[in-house]
């Protein structure tokens, strides 16, 4: 099954290695997550740790710790909030990875798939960025095996990983993604009039036993 | 949006609406305060030389509306106005009415004055019209120089005209009478005289072919008179042609002569009686020098202020309305989703680093 649709039958992938086209590359920064030269405001930093301490302390019940930051529509801040997030839980719990998880519009541009770092996080930073290029993979299938592998690898690592998703309206791999990690965030807009769009995903989320965390509003 | 959201908006947003509207007017009263500074005006009117005097016109040099325009003017005014009076240059302006009906074209001027102080604007453009009257006079008036400087000129004209006279009557003289009448009377005799040789040339050959030998000689005898005297008259003509060119050219001296002292005579009549008429007589002030109001022009100002202060509260009070609109869009949010808010990325989420 090509990218159209998701793949279930191709179990392989789980069991096949990921190719890392730089294994020993450094770690990508948060300039290589598309931010180029620019850093949080000290408003969006103060917003951003507490939200970080919110979800932190919601994960603490979670065995597995990862949270996938989901959304309506694309435009509607959910890479930012994905990197601000990661950025501020690296503060608090180190390490932390964040995942970018969409094959579609990818916001990384330099960033290499660094899987040792997620297998050793001891010795690896306290936060790195990692993608997964719709161009390693043959269908969406295989993209959402390798996402599951990276999931765990980090876990079983103690990192907390933040997976950054297409956005709902677009695309199935986010609520396959939700389903795998141990929760999610909703971002929209503040002046979102899309009431409707909003329910029908949260009864999907619902059916697929998701746990939403809350949401965060984008003002901007 | 709908009157209850515009009642929402009024009541957080009316400082901020009081304010934009405060603004504009303050915004207008600077700008009349400025723009539209005292102003008094008096009017003149300038008779046209062809009411006054119908049968010798002669327009004005230069006319009262560049006289109030010219920095001379302004100039004087400040002298005349006296010591530490402020630059008047600019301050002057006028206007120039011309009467609708057509008939009588004799233009008024209203002439304005400009200043911050109300009676320095009156004492101005009194001053103005003063001045502006004595530029005129000074400027129009015909002087006696002007007057001789064309008599001059006409004498010149008048012995041109003698000088010419004699030269054609000497050369008509020196050959039997005007030259002129004399080819006119030859031209018209030869075409006679020839009319008439082809006539008994015609009877010739109508007896010759009738009548067979009866009156021919006769007829021979008129063509043979009819054709010397033809001969005569071509030799006539032909001498008095050759003298046609000279004759043409006296004639048209004279009649250039002739037309100068006439143009001249016109001239100096003309002048002579603008001369006898004062030209002040010209100038008339029609209306004494009083204040513009120019409140029409304040209230149409004040009130694009008050429309532009209205439109300008009418904007905040609409942003006012979205921001309250986007709080109730996360309520929808939080509604449709049934979770709570976690947090909010402000406005300015990343700042640049350079």
């Amino acid at each position: 099954m090509q990218w159209s649709s998701e793949s279930t039958q191709d179990a392989r992938a789980l069991r096949a290695p990921i190719v890392l086209p730089s294994p020993n590359a450094p770690a990508s920064t948060v300039d290589a997550f598309g931010l180029g030269h620019r850093r949080p405001s000290t408003a969006a930093a103060d917003a951003f740790r507490t939200l970080a301490l919110t979800v932190d302390r919601l994960l603490e019940e979670s065995d597995l710790r990862s949270v996938v930051v989901l959304s309506a529509q694309s435009g509607d801040g959910r890479s930012l909030t994905a990197e601000l997030l990661a950025l501020a839980l690296s503060e608090i719990r180190p390490p932390v990875r964040l995942l970018d998880a969409d094959p579609f519009h990818s916001t990384v541009k330099d960033a290499e798939i660094a899987l040792d770092l997620v297998d050793e996080p001891a010795g690896g930073p306290t936060y790195a960025v990692l993608t997964l290029g719709r161009e390693l993979f043959r269908n969406q299938g295989d993209f959402l095996s390798a996402t599951k592998t990276l999931l765990h690898r980090a876990n079983e690592g103690g990192a907390t990983v933040v997976v950054d998703v297409p956005a709902c309206e677009s695309s199935s791999i986010p609520f396959a993604v939700a389903r795998m990690a141990s929760c999610a965030i909703y971002v929209a807009r503040s002046d979102s009039q899309l009431s409707g769009l909003h329910a029908e995903i949260r009864a999907q989320l619902d059916l697929l036993g998701v746990h939403l965390l809350g949401v965060v509003f984008n003002e901007r | 949006m709908d009157m209850k959201m515009f009642k929402l908006a009024l009541r957080h947003a009316w400082p901020a609406a009081l304010l934009l509207m405060l603004a504009a007017l303050f915004g207008s009263y600077v700008y009349v305060q400025k723009r539209i500074p005292p102003t008094a005006k008096a009017s003149v009117s300038v008779r046209d030389p062809l009411t006054i005097n119908p049968s010798e016109y002669t327009a004005a040099q230069v006319a009262f509306d560049a006289i109030v325009k010219s920095d001379r003017l302004a100039e004087n005014v400040q002298k005349a106005m006296g010591p530490g009076t402020p630059s008047v240059a600019g301050k002057l302006s006028v206007e120039v009415m011309i009467p609708s009906n057509g008939i009588n074209i004799s233009p008024l001027y209203v002439v304005r004055a400009q200043d911050p102080d109300p009676k320095r604007a009156l004492t101005m453009v009194k001053t103005a019209v003063d001045e502006a009257r004595k530029l005129y006079i000074q400027l129009n008036q015909v002087g006696s120089s002007q007057l001789a400087s064309v008599d001059r000129q006409r004498v010149q004209a008048s012995n041109d005209l003698a000088h010419a006279t004699v030269a054609l009557n000497a050369f008509n003289a020196a050959h039997g009478g005007d030259v002129g009448t004399q080819l006119s009377t030859v031209r018209a005799e030869f075409a006679g005289v020839s009319d008439h040789l082809a006539q008994a040339k015609a009877d010739l050959a109508t007896v010759q072919r009738v009548s067979g030998g009866t009156g021919l000689s006769a007829a021979n005898a008129r063509v043979a008179a009819y054709l010397t005297q033809l001969n005569d008259t071509r030799a006539q003509l032909m001498l008095l042609a050759a003298l046609e060119p000279q004759y043409q050219n006296l004639a048209s001296e004279l009649s250039t002569a002739r037309t100068s002292v006439q143009q001249f005579d016109t001239l100096h009549a003309s002048l002579a009686a603008n001369a006898a008429q004062p030209i002040n007589d010209q100038i008339k002030a029609l209306d004494d020098a009083t204040m513009d109001s120019k409140a029409l022009m304040k209230i149409l100002v004040y009130l694009l202020g008050f429309i532009v202060g209205l439109l300008a509260a009418m904007g905040a009070i609409y942003l006012e309305a979205n921001r309250l609109r986007s709080r109730e869009g996360t309520e929808h949010v939080i509604t449709a989703l049934c979770a709570p808010t976690l947090g909010r990325i402000p406005r300015r989420a990343v700042v640049e680093v350079k």
